[in-house]
C-alpha cells in the first residue's frame, strides 16, 4: 500500500520486524507469530520467570485489546503496541480496565518501544496454557 | 417412509456438506427426528443424498425422514450473491453463477431460469402472471417430491427398502415457494408468498404442507406487521410454518426481539393451530419447543454446531469455526472463554468435578480421564496457517481435524441432552437455572456477553406464568 506521497506505508509486520531487530541488538531474543488458543501472538518475550505477549496494531486497538486479553491465559503480561502518539482517553481507560499495557513504536527511534502504560500482571494464567505457550514459543524464537 | 410426528417437539438437524454425514449416522442417527437439506445440495448431489438417506441414515423403519428447503429466496437477492469466482481454462479469473443454483433454477423454470445470476426476481414477475406463478409453484413442489426418490429407485438399496415395505422416498413435509420480507419489501412480497401457499395446497396431497416465513428482525418487532403476518400465515391453507428470522442470534438479540419471536410462535401455534418450527434455533428455541407449559414450537432445526442462526444472505457458504459448547451456559464459546468458565465452575479440580460441573457427555468422558486441565486442552489444539494478505503475511490458527471432531461430537451429544432434559422440567426451574449462571458468565464474558441468560429467563418465566 502506498501513501499519498508515493511511499510504501508501514504495516504491522514492519513494526514487528523492526522491534525484533532492535531487541536482538540489545541481546534479547523473541518468538514471532506464536500460535496460542486459536489465536496467534505477534511477539512473545519468554524470560526465566516471566512471559510477555505483544499484539501490534496500526488501527482498531479495541480488537488488539480483545486479542491480548486471550493471551493472559498463558502470559504474565500482555500489551498492545501502536505507532507512537499520545494515547486517547478511551484507549488509556480501556488499558486500565483490561490490564493490558500500551507500548508505543517510534519508527525513527533505536529503542524497541516506549512503555506508555504498564500492564497488570495476569491473574488468569492457566498452567496447561502456559506450558503450551512455552513449548510453542521455542519453535518460533528467532 | 414413516411420517414425522411433531407431537413432542422434534429435533431436526440440517445437512450442510457431505462431510456432515458421519455426524448424522452411527451413534447420532437416533438422536434426531429428521434432516433438513438445502435445495442447492439436492440439485448438486442428488444421487449421493439419496444414497445417504436411503442407506447410511436408514434405520429399521426405513429411510431417515427428510425435508428439502427449496431456497427460492436465493433468486430475489442481488445476483452477485449467487455468483462465484473460478479459474477458467486459460487461467484468468471469471465470475459465474453457482452451478447448484443454476440447477435449481433449471428445475424451477420461469421466472427464475432466465434471470438467475443476472437479474433479481421481483414480486411483479409473479403477480403479473398468475399462470406463471402457479407453474413455478408446481415445479418447486415437484422438485422436493421427486428428486431424491428418482435417484433412489436406481440404487441397489431400493430392493432392501422394498423388502422393508418402503415404496416411496418422499420428504416428510413440503415447503411452498417463499421469499424474504423486510419492512421495505413485505407489502409486495406478502401477497405473492400467501398465493404460493394457496397454490401449493391445491397440489400437495398426503404430505404435510409448510409455509416458510422468512423475515428481517425489524419486521419481527413491528407489532402491526406481526399481526398481519399472523393473520396471513395463520389463515393460510397449510399444516405448518417454518420460521426463519434473519440473523436471529438468540444470545445477542434484545429481549423485545425474543418476546416478539415467542409471541409470533404462540399466535401461530396456539390460536391458529399451526405446526411451528424454528429453522435456525438454539437453546431458547428448545425451551419454547420442549417445556411442557410452553410447547409454542413443534420443532427446532439446527446445523452441526454452527447453524443456530443464519443470515438470509449470502445464500449458503461460510466457514464454520470450531468452538466449545458450554452446557451450563448453552452457547458455543471461543476456547479461551471456555477455559475461563470451566475454571470458574471448578471443573479443573478433579476428573469427577469436571464431569459433575461441566460435562459428562461421551466425548468428555472419553477425553477427560486423568488431568482435567490437560485433558480439556484437547478441545483447543490448533495449527498455524500463514498466508499473504494485502502486502503482509498473516498467521491464523485453525483447529485440527481432531479438535473439530471433538467439539462437534460434544455439541451433538449436549444438544441431545438439552432436548431430553427440557421436556422434564418447568419454565420456573429453567429460569432460575439460567439466572444462577449469570454471575459467573458476567465475570468471564462481560455484562453484554452474559445478558442473554437474564433475558431468556425473564421471557420464559413470563410465558410460563
Amino acid at each position: 500500500m502506498l501513501t499519498s506521497k508515493g511511499q510504501r506505508s508501514m504495516t504491522e509486520q514492519d513494526m514487528v520486524e523492526a522491534v525484533v531487530g532492535r531487541l536482538r541488538r540489545n541481546g534479547i531474543s523473541a518468538a514471532v507469530g506464536v500460535p496460542f488458543m486459536w489465536r496467534c501472538i505477534d511477539l512473545l518475550l519468554v524470560g526465566e520467570d516471566c512471559i510477555e505477549a505483544i499484539e501490534f496494531k496500526l488501527r482498531d486497538w479495541r480488537r488488539g485489546i480483545r486479542q491480548a486479553q486471550d493471551h493472559l491465559l498463558g502470559a504474565d503480561y500482555a500489551y498492545i503496541c501502536i505507532p507512537s502518539r499520545e494515547p486517547t482517553a478511551q484507549l488509556a481507560q480501556a488499558c486500565a480496565e483490561s490490564g493490558i499495557g500500551l507500548l508505543l513504536f517510534d519508527a525513527g527511534s533505536h529503542e524497541p518501544f516506549e512503555v506508555a502504560i504498564p500492564a497488570t500482571r495476569s491473574d488468569r494464567v492457566w498452567q496447561p496454557g502456559r506450558t503450551w505457550l512455552v513449548e510453542t514459543a521455542a519453535a518460533h524464537t528467532i | 417412509m414413516g411420517a414425522l410426528s411433531f407431537d413432542e417437539g422434534v429435533r431436526i438437524v440440517r445437512y450442510g456438506i457431505s462431510a456432515d454425514q458421519r455426524y448424522l449416522t452411527g451413534d447420532f442417527v437416533d438422536t434426531y427426528a429428521a434432516t433438513m437439506i438445502n435445495g442447492n445440495m439436492v440439485a448438486h448431489i442428488p444421487a449421493a443424498l439419496a444414497q445417504f438417506l436411503g442407506e447410511r441414515a436408514s434405520g429399521a423403519s426405513g429411510p431417515k425422514p427428510f425435508i428439502i428447503d427449496p431456497q427460492t429466496h436465493a433468486f430475489q437477492h442481488d445476483p452477485s450473491k449467487v455468483r462465484t469466482t473460478r479459474t477458467a481454462e486459460d487461467g484468468h479469473q471469471e465470475e459465474v453463477t453457482k452451478s447448484s443454483v443454476l440447477r435449481m433454477a433449471e428445475a424451477f423454470g420461469e421466472p427464475v431460469r432466465s434471470r438467475v445470476g443476472e437479474q433479481a426476481v421481483l414480486p411483479g414477475h409473479f403477480s403479473a402472471d398468475p399462470g406463471r406463478a402457479a407453474e413455478f409453484c408446481r415445479r418447486v413442489i415437484d422438485f422436493q417430491l421427486t428428486t431424491i426418490e428418482n435417484q433412489a429407485r436406481d440404487k441397489d438399496f431400493w430392493k432392501y427398502l422394498s423388502y422393508l415395505g418402503v415404496t416411496e422416498m418422499r420428504p416428510a413435509a413440503v415447503i411452498a415457494p417463499y421469499f424474504w420480507m423486510t419492512p421495505g419489501t413485505a407489502e409486495q412480497w406478502l401477497p405473492v408468498n400467501t398465493e404460493f401457499i394457496r397454490c401449493a395446497s391445491g397440489i400437495v396431497a398426503g404430505v404435510p404442507l409448510f409455509a416458510q416465513l422468512v423475515v428481517s428482525r425489524e419486521l419481527l418487532v413491528d407489532e402491526a406487521w406481526r399481526t398481519r403476518l399472523v393473520a396471513n400465515y395463520g389463515e393460510a391453507p397449510c399444516d405448518g410454518v417454518f420460521l426463519w428470522v434473519d440473523d436471529f442470534r438468540e444470545h445477542d438479540v434484545a429481549k423485545d426481539e425474543l418476546s416478539a419471536f415467542a409471541g409470533l410462535a404462540r399466535e401461530l401455534s396456539t390460536r391458529h393451530k399451526k405446526l411451528v418450527v424454528n429453522l435456525y434455533g438454539g437453546y431458547f428455541s428448545i425451551l419454547l419447543c420442549r417445556l411442557p407449559e410452553l410447547r409454542l414450537l413443534s420443532g427446532v432445526c439446527h446445523g452441526l454446531e454452527y447453524a443456530e442462526d443464519r443470515s438470509v444472505v449470502p445464500v449458503g457458504g461460510g466457514l464454520p469455526m470450531a468452538k466449545f459448547y458450554m452446557p451450563s451456559h448453552h452457547r458455543r464459546l471461543r476456547y479461551p472463554d471456555a477455559v475461563s468458565i470451566v475454571r470458574e465452575l471448578g471443573g479443573f479440580r478433579s476428573v469427577l468435578d469436571y464431569h459433575e460441573r461441566v460435562c459428562a457427555c461421551p466425548v468428555c468422558t472419553e477425553l477427560v480421564t486423568a488431568n482435567p486441565a490437560l485433558d480439556f486442552a484437547k478441545y483447543g489444539v490448533t495449527f498455524p496457517v500463514t498466508f499473504r494478505r494485502a502486502n503482509h503475511f498473516v498467521t491464523l490458527n485453525y483447529p485440527t481435524p481432531e479438535t473439530k471432531d471433538y467439539c462437534l461430537r460434544h455439541y451433538l451429544h449436549t444438544k441431545d441432552r438439552e432436548f431430553a432434559e427440557t421436556a422434564r422440567t418447568t419454565a420456573l426451574d429453567v429460569s432460575r437455572q439460567l439466572e444462577s449462571q449469570h454471575g459467573l458468565a458476567e465475570r468471564c464474558l462481560g455484562s453484554s456477553g452474559a445478558q442473554y441468560l437474564l433475558d431468556w429467563a425473564q421471557v420464559v418465566r413470563e410465558l410460563g406464568a
